[in-house]
């Protein structure tokens, strides 16, 4: 089921409506029922994975406790069981075609297998949610859940459960086990949520999605049409994956769970590291604590954390799609943080005044970096990476620019939103809550217009292609 | 707690009031529209105004032969030479950027509205365009559609209306007439798709750039795998019968027999490959293959020009459209390939 879609508003209100007439334990299994629904909706089969990757981790962990000498040989079960589970649905097809293309290049026969195989939406996600479950109970950082109701709902939460954010069971797991109340005011905030979301989703990624898709799927295009076409994607891939999250974020406040902020304007990174924690926080975070650190992280020496950077962008590249652009991308990313952190060998203050250079520059390599995220031909992505602008015709200038321009209007309200958050505070405010009475009522009709704008502008902004989140595909 | 249950309710009623803010703008849109003649797909419709001189000029030559249909058509066939080699009086209704809405109507409303009762009606189209009637109603291509429509188009609205079946487009539809928005939208639309180039070219040259972008991004341009998968892509709903039902053939060919008109089907040829025909799913085979089996049963005439050694890649100009040197040569062709019309 995808959140832009009729069947989903009447899911939500059923559910919603059932779910705060119950106990407890009976809206966990409410919970439970729904997130399996949510996610079987279309391919009722994919349920088999999820409940595979949740029974497994269930026993790992208890087995890991009820067993303590052996919990590294329960803990290698989950994760084969988990990676084992994404490999095939998600990468078998790749490598078979990896290896032949390699046979084939040093001359062997190699005869070329295509599995029929389904991606099922989401298995990145909470394949990696279900992981840091058994990973944190194998730390001993969290006991393991004797209810497998809970550990159940944790993991198939259906807000989140698609696209993200990827919760940590530390964060999520106490909040499913605790007894909820209604909140008002988090409903309310998470109204705005979900508006800006929708928002966000049908006006700006669907819109210049289709500038996007226009760009690539042309055989020849010159310099300004492509970089103009990048930029749209740059645009359409923040604005469709941060509306999932925030979306996610607001329904799961109307059941009354907080879920983590995914994104942190990450287009006002000033440099790599500072975009990735801004960008994809979870998986970011999560790539952080459970391959990095594990890894050595920056304690044995400089060789070894730069070499840990680069094995953590691969993966994170890898995690993206089956496809060698993207372990570029991730590659590409990876080489940006070893720059930095070799830069800073050489002490240097940045002046305030460059600071908005800063930012520009690393808006410009993020974009290079999406060219490769987006061009799934090879040959095509080394032509648009060796295009230059000179000589080119006007035309071509001209589309560039009125493309761009076009990408420019629709992400207006999202450098508006990123200026409000950056320097005025605006995600306090907006979740603030003030006491005195004239103050009040003032905020929270500045809340409901807000709110009631953006529902004017899905209605006469909205694009006529409706697309999936692509984030869905990961 | 009741305070703050009262303010979620202040706030979500406070949101859902503010989209009726653009009735107002609405209404100032629509003060000189006319009533939509398909209310299935504009609540409010601001048209152009039907044009007679249309059906005037076939009323004052009388056709014997009448073609209907778009630039394919257009770039075919030259009626007034055919009328020259033949001897009779053939004419047409020629629309660049048109679709099955518009040829039915020019069947309807413009000949025989005009009490013209030709031989026979030459309807050209592309593939599945004939049971598409969604096929360029876009708001871009509509002016054309409200110049041959009169007050009310019952029978095309129906039609429209069963392909747009579905809860969420009801809902839809029921807040667009509620508050107004799909007039603003539609306004909004038009005004944001010209904006950038009328900046980067001048409001005079807005249209003409325009033109240019487009030919940027035609159908010729696209990288190979993208055109094979929207053929693909528009395989998944290439089902004839299903098509059928909400489309306006069955009432063109009710018409045409009422009438005691003759009605023939042309298909063109898209651009062939260099080495042979152009290339067509299994999808599309079926599909013509129940379209020619129905047209036959209904007592309609059919000609597919697929497949036709005669037109190899040199006669084509850009994408489907043949060359101008051509028309003559085609003419004549299809004057003689399909004889049998003409008697």
């Amino acid at each position: 089921m995808i959140f832009h879609s009729l069947d989903f508003v009447a899911f939500f209100l059923i559910v919603l409506a059932a779910y705060w007439r119950l106990p407890h334990r009976a809206q966990n299994r409410l919970l439970l029922v729904a997130s399996y629904v949510f996610y079987g909706w279309v391919h009722p089969w994919f349920l088999g994975l999820i409940l595979f990757s949740t029974t497994v981790d269930y026993w790992a962990a208890r087995r890991m406790e009820d067993d303590p000498a052996r919990r590294r040989i329960y803990l290698w079960a989950s994760i084969a069981a988990n990676l084992g589970m994404l490999g095939y649905f998600k990468y078998a097809n790749f490598f078979a075609d990896s290896i032949a293309t390699v046979l084939e290049a040093i001359g062997l026969p190699a005869s070329r297998v295509t599995l029929d195989v389904t991606l099922p939406v989401g298995i990145s996600f909470f394949t990696f949610q279900a992981l840091s479950y058994t990973i944190d109970v194998y730390r001993g950082q969290l006991q393991a859940r004797r209810s497998f109701l809970d550990v159940a709902t944790f993991v198939a939460l259906f807000p989140q459960l698609v696209a993200g954010p990827i919760e940590r069971a530390s964060a999520l797991l106490p909040q499913v086990e605790r007894e909820r109340r209604f909140s008002a005011d988090a409903a309310r905030t998470g109204a705005l949520l979900i508006a800006w979301g929708y928002f966000k989703k049908l006006v700006i990624a669907d819109n210049v999605g289709l500038i996007a898709d226009k760009v690539f799927a042309i055989e020849e295009p010159g310099f300004h049409v492509l970089w103009a076409g990048v930029l749209a994607f740059g645009i359409q891939i923040f604005a469709d994956f941060s509306a999932y999250s925030d979306i996610a974020r607001g329904v799961a406040r109307w059941f009354g769970f907080e879920l983590m902020v995914n994104f942190d304007n990450p287009y006002f990174a000033r440099t790599p590291q500072e975009f990735w924690r801004r960008w994809h926080i979870s998986l970011s975070t999560w790539f952080r604590d459970y391959v990095y650190i594990p890894l050595g992280g920056s304690r044995r020496g400089m060789a070894r954390e730069l070499a840990n950077i680069m094995m953590v962008f691969l993966l994170s590249g890898l995690w993206h799609g089956a496809n060698w652009t993207f372990v570029l991308w991730g590659g590409y990313h990876g080489l940006l943080l070893v720059a930095q952190r070799l830069a800073r060998l050489v002490p240097f203050h940045v002046p305030v005044w460059m600071q908005p250079l800063q930012i520009a520059g690393m808006f410009v390599l993020v974009q290079i970096g999406w060219l490769m995220f987006r061009e799934h031909d090879i040959r095509m992505l080394l032509r648009g990476l060796t295009l230059s602008p000179a000589g080119a015709p006007a035309i071509d200038v001209q589309a560039g620019l009125a493309l761009a321009l076009l990408t420019t209007i629709y992400a207006l309200p999202l450098l508006v939103q990123a200026v409000w958050e950056e320097y005025f505070r605006g995600r306090a405010l907006l979740e603030a809550s003030p006491a005195r009475t004239p103050v009040r009522i003032a905020w929270l009709a500045g809340q409901g217009l807000l709110a009631g704008l953006l529902l004017t502008g899905i209605l006469v902004f909205r694009s006529r292609a409706s697309m999936d989140f692509i984030y869905f595909q990961f | 707690m009741r305070t703050s249950r009262l303010e979620l309710v202040f706030v979500v009623v406070l949101a859902l009031a503010v989209p009726f803010g653009l009735r107002p703008v609405a209404s100032r849109l629509t003060t000189e529209a006319a009533p939509s003649y398909l209310p299935s797909l504009d609540p409010f419709l601001e048209r152009a105004p039907f044009d007679p001189s249309i059906g005037e000029q076939l009323r004052r030559i009388r056709p014997e032969f009448v073609f209907i249909g778009d630039s394919m058509l257009g770039s075919r066939i030259d009626p007034q030479y055919l009328s020259e080699r033949l001897g009779r009086r053939a004419w047409w209704v020629m629309q660049p950027g048109t679709g099955s809405a518009y040829w039915y109507l020019a069947l309807k409303n413009v000949v025989l509205g005009n009490g013209l009762r030709p031989k026979t009606v030459f309807v050209f189209f592309r593939d599945e365009n004939l049971t598409d009637v969604m096929f360029r109603l876009d708001p871009a291509y509509r002016w054309a559609l409200d110049r041959i429509a009169h007050d009310r188009e019952p029978e095309l609205d129906a039609a429209i209306a069963k392909r747009q079946l579905g809860g969420w487009h009801r809902v839809h539809r029921t807040i667009e007439r509620l508050t107004g928005s799909g007039v603003v939208a539609r306004r909004a639309d038009a005004w944001l798709r010209r904006l950038p180039a009328r900046l980067v070219a001048g409001d005079d040259r807005a249209e003409a750039f325009e033109k240019a972008m487009n030919e940027l991004f035609a159908f010729e341009r696209l990288r190979p795998t993208i055109a094979a998968d929207m053929a693909t892509a528009d395989d998944d709903r290439l089902d004839f019968h299903r098509m059928l039902e909400a489309s306006v053939l069955p009432e063109m060919v009710r018409l045409a027999r009422a009438h005691d008109v003759r009605i023939c089907f042309v298909r063109v040829q898209r651009r062939p490959r260099p080495d042979g025909p152009p290339p067509e799913s299994p999808a599309l085979r079926r599909y013509i293959a129940d379209l020619r089996t129905w047209l036959a049963a209904n007592g309609a005439g059919f000609h597919d020009f697929t497949g036709d050694p005669d037109y190899t890649l040199d006669w084509y100009k850009d994408g489907d459209h043949m060359g101008g040197w051509t028309r003559r040569r085609y003419t004549e062709l299809f004057a003689v390939k399909l004889a049998p019309f003409f008697r």
